[in-house]
């Protein structure tokens, strides 16, 4: 109540203030020489973005022309470019992206929209930048809030915010084609057509992307990660009429991601499987479906209104045959399990008594004991188990733009999301959500020097409880281009339904030998999520300056934060060791730079730099973030026809290795009547022998060097 | 005695009628010398509205010596012989069309709100004589001089242009050239084409409108300014109609700057007249949250006015 009031006297005090209300433009209905009224207003209040310097907070933009310099084949290439943003390979070549630090395993608290459709999986925490079912070339550009933005995005905005925004029909009328051919068994394809009637434009593009990924592990021998994907994007919009305007988009992606069979027995030694009574690999097939609509209605210049709609379904397909002892599958090593303690379980786990065990647990660790005694092997049996999952997601939203004077702005919603999960190795079945939220912010200027905006989220999460987070900000703007600012945000990060309401044991199917005439049975090993977590809370302090120096066409940015995670969940998913908590907690202070220099009609300088100290509670989150890493780029066009670009990124200690990568890239472009060839060939090289974070990638085996071939017309 | 004196008084009497005659006759002529003088001044518009009629009331009252008087088109137009001292001001392109067809030379004329687009398309470089025009549209100089006041550093000035404003090119790419600017100019006749115009905002830091209506219209504007306000560029005029919808600033002369250059035109013989003149007085106008949206720091339009008349004034 007492926000809504505050709110409710800024508002006051603005209609009070005379003066306030002068339009942006004076207003000439009397003039004879100045008739403006066939002329629709385009520009309107409700749509005009903020000036750099006025933001609250900071934004890191990877524009059209930065996206192609960089001769990136992933978005995760292209975030090494925003400053604090550490982007190393998980446990294959596919990419985590983590703003400041916490472990990359589980890179989990940023914001990731496409078009202003999270795709942040619900059930299991995470962004799958591969599977993303949108090509880079889709992408116009990537904007990317440096800071807590739960106020704007809701939770999981945590550290940060990646905003994807694609090329609308309009903007790519034509028709592309272009392929990409490298080393790694790169070989990639695009295919992009635009239509446009009076009132309508449509894209669809068609893409397919394929490569071996890492080339070597760290012992030599062949790194198995290869992936090939294809996806299909059809983005349209309709001007209904001057009012409105509707824009949907349809995206699929499907293909398949490497990854080794990594099951390890339970009863490993004590079991003799032969090689080919199990799978080599346990290879991931993953499907992205997204639908979305947007209907925008400007009922006036200072009120707008927009509801937008998505259907999403993410699918991840995984099966493989693995071996473990018959006994793993039996009802009394399954209820020995089930009725143990955690601490009962670490002991169980390595094969060792158990403390304090019941009169039942005794009577079945005799048992255990008396099969693992008996001389030679244990009998095996070899059956297929899966980490299917499917988790599908609906949301609408309703927002309301209004521009009471040139001085105060108001941003209102709400919005509803349905989540569902289904995972038989996982969830047990099936899991769902509901997630209510209302949001208010306001702009306010108070003078043309002072800025003033706040806001507030309210959340209702069905499976984690209510939630408000706040944000304040105060702009002193020395002039438009020149800022600084003084920022303290709130937010907040739901555990997810596998962290909180796991119930995670593998049903293994077809059994080889069956078991007493079964082929299907239980693991005994299961693990269940307590119901009780938290959610994951920060604090942050950011004070900034943002200036735009236009004579000398120098932009720069810096800002120094302190930020504080509370109540944090820190652990990797570990069916034998399932225990999670809100005990941990994360500190991170430091300071960060960003500029951006068009030093010459042809050259433009680009610069990124972060400081960040760290204190974490947990070893997962410790050692992950460079106190240094920053980026530099010159982007350079020779003339008409050529251009070319060098890229340097460089961090201390990544994830506990030091990070030296440049890429180049050499572009040539031939104007054939109508048609636009570009050729342009691109290079990524790591400079000094260590391997990005702390995969298991031997040394150099990131570089990769690739031609493009690009037909417009 | 008598005779002379009757002669006397009889030359006297003839004398002072001749006097009186003369005198009479002297302000007859001087009368009708100055009825002559105060020729007609007829203004008239396309639409008759209350603002045309208290423009000229303006006007008139501006010009007391002059007589100045409103006549609504359909009358004006009815007329096809006007008295040789007969002075036309006329707003609006349909009421140039229907002084072209008048016998030549007609009266002598102002044609104003006509732009230089309107009028090359009519009549190509050719001036008739006893046509005076006062361009509607604010003068690329000028609005090339804003351009560079408010958007210090930026380089590339994108110029869409059509069939009608290609005779413009020359003389736009002449003005920004004196100011060390580059231009990069668009063939647009298809506003349809978005990518053509996305093809000229990657080459560009800025758009400068011309006034040519099959360019900038209630049509166009709406994904001209959308493109360039995506690429953070901006767009400079056309005119200042345009500001509302979303341009950013653009020099115009409003009612009183008109009606100052009008008094200076009308103060002198028809026969000086210019073939054509842009109006002296101007002022600036600026879409205040466009220029703030894009963190322009010169969004004062009073201060860049002042700017903008004093570098006129420089030598």
């Amino acid at each position: 109540m007492r926000r809504i009031n505050l709110l409710w006297i800024l508002l006051n005090c603005a209609v009070a203030i005379p003066g306030l209300f002068n339009a942006a433009y004076a207003s000439y209905t009397d003039d004879l020489f100045i008739s403006d009224d066939a002329l629709p207003e385009v520009l309107t209040a409700t749509h005009l973005y903020q000036a750099p310097a006025a933001v609250p907070g900071s934004v890191s933009t990877i524009d059209q022309e930065l996206i192609e310099a960089s001769g990136a084949r992933n978005i995760t290439d292209l975030l090494r470019l925003v400053p604090g943003m550490l982007v190393v390979p998980d446990s294959s070549n596919l990419g985590t992206v983590n703003y400041h630090g916490t472990s990359p395993g589980q890179a989990r608290r940023l914001q990731v929209l496409i078009d202003g459709r999270s795709v942040y999986r619900s059930a299991f925490a995470q962004v799958d930048w591969s599977d993303l079912p949108i090509a880079l070339e889709d992408i116009q550009r990537i904007e990317v809030f440096r800071g807590p933005n739960t106020v704007s995005y809701g939770a999981n905005a945590l550290l940060g915010v990646i905003n994807i925004i694609t090329h609308s029909g309009k903007d790519t009328h034509g028709t592309l084609i272009k392929g990409n051919i490298g080393n790694n068994g790169i070989r990639d394809s695009y295919a992009r057509q635009a239509w446009h009637s009076t009132y309508s434009d449509m894209r669809l593009s068609i893409s397919s992307l394929t490569d071996d990924g890492f080339e070597l592990r760290k012992d030599g021998s062949d790194f198995r990660d290869s992936r090939r994907l294809s996806r299909f994007n059809l983005r349209a919009n309709h001007q209904l009429n001057e009012q409105n305007s509707l824009d949907w988009q349809l995206a699929f992606k499907e293909g398949s991601n490497q990854i080794n069979n990594n099951y390890q027995s339970a009863f490993a030694g004590k079991i003799n499987p032969q090689p080919w009574e199990q799978d080599s690999n346990s290879d991931e097939q993953a499907k992205d479906y997204a639908a979305s609509l947007r209907w925008n209605s400007n009922i006036n210049a200072q009120h707008s209104l927009s509801v937008q709609t998505n259907a999403q379904q993410w699918e991840r397909l995984r099966e493989w045959r693995a071996c473990d002892a018959q006994i793993s599958f039996s009802s009394e090593l399954n209820e020995l399990w089930r009725t143990s303690s955690f601490a009962q379980r670490e002991r169980l786990r390595r094969l060792k008594p158990i403390g304090n065990p019941s009169a039942r647990q005794a009577v079945l660790q005799n048992w255990l004991i008396g099969q693992l005694v008996q001389p030679g092997a244990l009998a095996h049996s070899c059956g297929l188990i899966n980490e299917n999952s499917r988790e599908s997601r609906f949301d609408v939203e309703v927002q309301d733009t209004y521009s009471v004077s040139e001085q105060l702005r108001l941003i209102s919603g709400l919005s509803y999301r349905y989540d569902q999960a289904r995972s038989a190795s996982f969830l047990n079945g099936r899991e769902r959500k509901d997630i209510f939220r209302a949001f208010s912010q306001f702009e306010f200027y108070a003078s043309e020097h002072w800025l003033l905006q706040g806001g507030g989220m309210y959340e209702h999460d069905s499976s984690n409880g209510d939630s408000f987070s706040p944000r304040f900000a105060v702009n002193y703007l020395v002039t438009p281009a020149h800022g600084f600012r003084a920022v303290y945000s709130e937010a907040v990060r739901s555990p997810d339904m596998f962290e909180n309401h796991a119930d995670w044991q593998y049903r293994v199917k077809d059994l080889r030998p069956a078991i007493a005439q079964n082929s299907n049975a239980d693991f005994f090993i299961s693990a269940q999520g307590n119901g009780n977590l938290k959610q994951e809370k920060i604090r942050a302090f950011e004070l900034g300056y943002n200036g735009y120096f236009a004579p000398q066409k120098l932009s720069f940015d810096i800002k120094i934060f302190n930020e504080k995670i509370t109540r944090m969940i820190s652990h990797r998913p570990s069916l034998i060791s399932f225990s999670l908590n809100n005990d941990d907690h994360i500190k991170f202070y430091g300071s960060e730079l960003e500029g951006n220099w068009q030093a010459t009609e042809k050259d433009r300088l680009r610069i990124s730099y972060a400081y960040i100290k760290d204190q974490a509670s947990n070893s997962l989150d410790q050692n992950v973030t460079p106190a240094h890493s920053g980026s530099l780029a010159w982007l350079r066009n020779w003339n008409a026809d050529w251009s070319s670009s060098l890229m340097f990124f460089a961090a201390e200690q990544l994830n506990q290795n030091d990070l030296q990568l440049l890429t180049a890239r050499l572009s040539r472009k031939f104007q054939l009547g109508s048609t636009r060839l570009q050729l342009a060939g691109s290079l990524q090289k790591t400079l000094n022998n260590q391997p990005i974070g702390r995969t298991n990638n031997k040394d150099n085996s990131h570089d990769t060097a690739y031609a493009t071939v690009q037909l417009e017309f | 005695m008598i005779r002379p004196t009757r002669l006397y008084s009889w030359s006297f009497k003839r004398s002072m009628f001749k006097r009186i005659w003369l005198v009479l006759c002297t302000a007859c002529l001087l009368y009708g010398a100055s009825t002559s003088a105060i020729a007609q001044i007829l203004l008239s518009a396309e639409h008759d509205s209350a603002t045309v009629r208290s423009f000229t009331k303006t006007l008139a009252h501006a010009l007391p010596e002059l007589d100045i008087r409103y006549m609504p088109r359909a009358q004006l137009t009815a007329q096809t012989q006007f008295p040789a001292d007969t002075q036309l001001i006329l707003l609006g392109a349909e009421l140039l069309d229907w002084r072209l067809k008048l016998t030549a030379p007609g009266p002598a004329t102002l044609i104003l709100q006509v732009s230089r687009v309107q009028v090359y398309h009519r009549l190509a470089n050719r001036r008739p004589s006893h046509i005076t025009f006062l361009w509607s549209d604010p003068p690329l100089q000028r609005q090339i001089a804003l351009l560079k006041v408010m958007l210090p550093g930026l380089q590339n000035v994108g110029v869409l242009y059509g069939n009608h404003s290609t005779f413009l090119l020359a003389e736009i790419e002449h003005a920004l050239q004196a100011e060390n600017l580059t231009m990069r100019k668009y063939y647009w006749p298809d506003s349809y084409d978005a990518r053509s115009l996305s093809n000229l905002l990657e080459q560009t830091d800025v758009l400068l409108g011309i006034d040519d209506s099959n360019i900038y219209n209630p049509a166009t504007i709406k994904s001209i300014l959308l493109s360039s306000y995506a690429r953070k560029q901006t767009l400079i005029g056309p005119t200042a109609a345009f500001i509302k919808a979303g341009s950013l600033a653009s020099t115009y002369s409003d009612q009183d700057d008109w009606i100052q250059t009008l008094s200076s035109v009308l103060k002198t013989p028809s026969t000086s007249w210019p073939s054509s003149q842009y109006p002296d007085h101007f002022k600036v106008m600026i879409n205040r949250q466009v220029a703030r949206s894009l963190g322009i720091q010169k969004n004062h339009a009073s201060r860049i006015n002042q700017q903008l008349q004093q570098r006129r004034n420089a030598p």
